[in-house]
């Protein structure tokens, strides 16, 4: 059954999924074991075939449809203590910027790498980064600019969070197109990933020191 | 060396398969001629005199090969009723997609002399025209409909669209392709040379597959419809399209301009076929020095100048609007220092 709910998760069937899930909980199953072998891992084999150029864009949002479909029964049924891991993300795009498929696709695989994930969504101003830094504490924060012209804007967080003594709160991780190596470096950002999957590594790696 | 034609000379020449006298120089150059005018960018984007007259600006200074009349593009999406947002030193936002809010059959196609900003970009080219255009090409980016239809629609909702509804996806992807040819009358007219821009078809956004089905024969009927005019047409698709090399050609274009690709993969899989475009990573423009741009383009420009129907050296995706002007200047004297051919 948990292999059957991890393939819907694969082959972007969310109406399998959730079938699947609510027999597997019927039948007593465990609902981490469910998320974990199930849901979680379909999602990280999502991230492998869309690394490999096998899954694009699209494929992967359906594929966190059927992920989601799952996840949102399966959520309220277990405490935070059984997730992987208790390390927080806040993520968002910039200031000034719509474009946020790339970002919903890092909030899915942040999730299902088992991260408590919170979503700013798009458009987001400084000052909010800055506040949710403040308020919740979270141990990364991830930010998203699509366009040259907002991309800038990310060195303005940093240094704001240097001003208010937060920089050294959180771990500040940046991406997005016009996004590079060299760019992240300059504005003192402590990371930089081209892709989503690339964007879970860089946090385990961040985080596991 | 001293240049021996003029800009036209040297891209009519090279789309006859002649050898020019240098390469091309045709960076994208687009809005980041408002940074060298000094001028806002909502200035430069809502009024076609104040855009034409940037691109003539910095035509003159760097001197480049190609005038490039484009800010984004949404231009077809929103003539047909997607909404969108000018803030004033940043391009145009998608705000509300005109599918969010009608069916497609409700969609009408675009009056290019009065909805949008098509009025604006085509008294650019006929302002440009009549300034350069017997001196120099004058480049119409026109978005591709594949890309259009993502900007008519909720572009989350579109690309999931394209494995769910397949026939939904195809209507929309016609309806944009109409409109294209609309304002292509209107562009040729005005004098500007079509260059077709498909940036969501690529690799880095859709798969082959995808690709194949909707994008790829949109791209060629709107080509067959320019070949008419016995016009030679750029199309131009940014980001990752290595997986799709091959299928390129099928398009009918006569020059393929890539971004993110191995050059030298290109050259082996397109140069029998096509002209080739590219491909200096533009992010380099506006965060390298101008030592390392010179290493580079000099190394991109050495290995691609003799490809077999010829090469344009350029950037892979728009110059970064702030790009220092050191950069750009770069960029430029250096293809001119290494890309001779009459020697």
């Amino acid at each position: 059954m948990i292999e059957s709910i991890r393939k819907a998760v694969i082959e972007m069937d969310d109406e399998k999924a959730i079938e699947l899930v609510s027999i597997a909980l019927k039948e007593k199953t465990d609902p981490v074991d469910i998320l974990e072998k199930g849901l979680i891992s379909g999602m990280q084999e999502v991230a492998t075939l869309f690394a490999r150029k096998e899954y694009y864009v699209p494929e992967v949002l359906l594929c966190s449809e059927a992920f989601y479909a799952g996840f949102d029964i399966i959520k309220p049924l277990i405490g935070k203590s059984s997730q992987q891991s208790k390390t927080k993300v806040v993520l968002g795009v910039i200031e000034g910027d719509i474009h946020d498929i790339g970002k919903n696709i890092v909030k899915v695989m942040m999730e299902a790498g088992g991260y408590e994930v919170i979503d700013l969504g798009r458009d987001v101003p400084i000052a909010k980064f800055i506040e949710v830094v403040e308020t919740e504490k979270p141990d990364i924060l991830a930010i998203s600019s699509l366009m040259t012209t907002t991309m800038v804007h990310m060195a303005n967080i940093i240094s704001e969070l240097e001003q208010r003594k937060l920089r050294d709160t959180v771990k500040v991780i940046v991406g997005g197109a016009p996004v590079n190596e060299e760019f992240a470096a300059r504005i003192k950002a402590d990371g930089y990933s081209p892709d989503a999957p690339s964007a879970v590594k860089l946090v385990e790696k961040i985080i596991g020191g | 060396m001293n240049d021996m034609l003029t800009s036209r000379e040297r891209f009519g020449l090279l789309v006859i398969d002649e050898q020019p006298d240098r390469c091309n120089i045709m960076p994208l150059i687009t809005s980041h001629a408002a940074t060298v005018k000094g001028m806002k960018l909502r200035d430069y984007y809502t009024n076609g005199e104040n855009m034409a007259r940037a691109q003539i600006a910095t035509v003159e200074k760097y001197e480049h090969d190609a005038i490039s009349i484009f800010s984004e593009v949404g231009i077809i999406a929103e003539a047909m009723g997607s909404e969108f947002e000018y803030p004033e030193n940043d391009l145009p936002i998608l705000r509300t997609p005109v599918l969010e809010k009608k069916d497609i059959e409700e969609i009408k196609l675009p009056s290019p002399r009065a909805d949008g900003r098509l009025p604006v970009y085509l008294e650019a080219i006929e302002y440009a025209y009549a300034a350069l255009g017997d001196r120099i090409p004058i480049l119409a980016y026109i978005p591709a409909p594949f890309t259009t239809a993502m900007m008519l629609s909720d572009p989350n909702k579109f690309l999931i669209q394209t494995i769910r509804e397949p026939s939904r996806v195809e209507s929309i992807v016609d309806r944009s392709l109409a409109a294209a040819i609309e304002l292509c009358y209107h562009v040729i007219d005005a004098g500007g040379l079509p260059i077709i821009v498909d940036p969501l078809a690529s690799s880095s956004v859709v798969s082959p597959k995808t690709y194949r089905q909707y994008a790829l024969p949109s791209e060629r009927k709107l080509v067959d419809f320019l070949h008419r005019y016995d016009l030679d047409i750029i199309l131009h698709i940014c980001g990752d399209t290595s997986p799709i090399l091959d299928l390129l050609p099928q398009t009918r274009a006569d020059l393929i301009s890539i971004d993110q690709v191995n050059m030298q993969q290109a050259i082996d899989k397109l140069s029998s076929r096509v002209r080739i475009i590219g491909n200096y990573d533009t992010s380099r423009l506006a965060f390298s020095t101008p030592e390392d741009i010179e290493a580079e383009v000099r190394y991109m420009v050495e290995g691609a100048l003799h490809a077999k129907k010829g090469y344009i050296a350029a950037t892979g995706c728009e110059v970064p609007i702030k790009a220092p002007e050191k950069n750009v200047v770069a960029f430029i004297d250096t293809v001119k220092e290494v890309g001779w051919y009459w020697v």
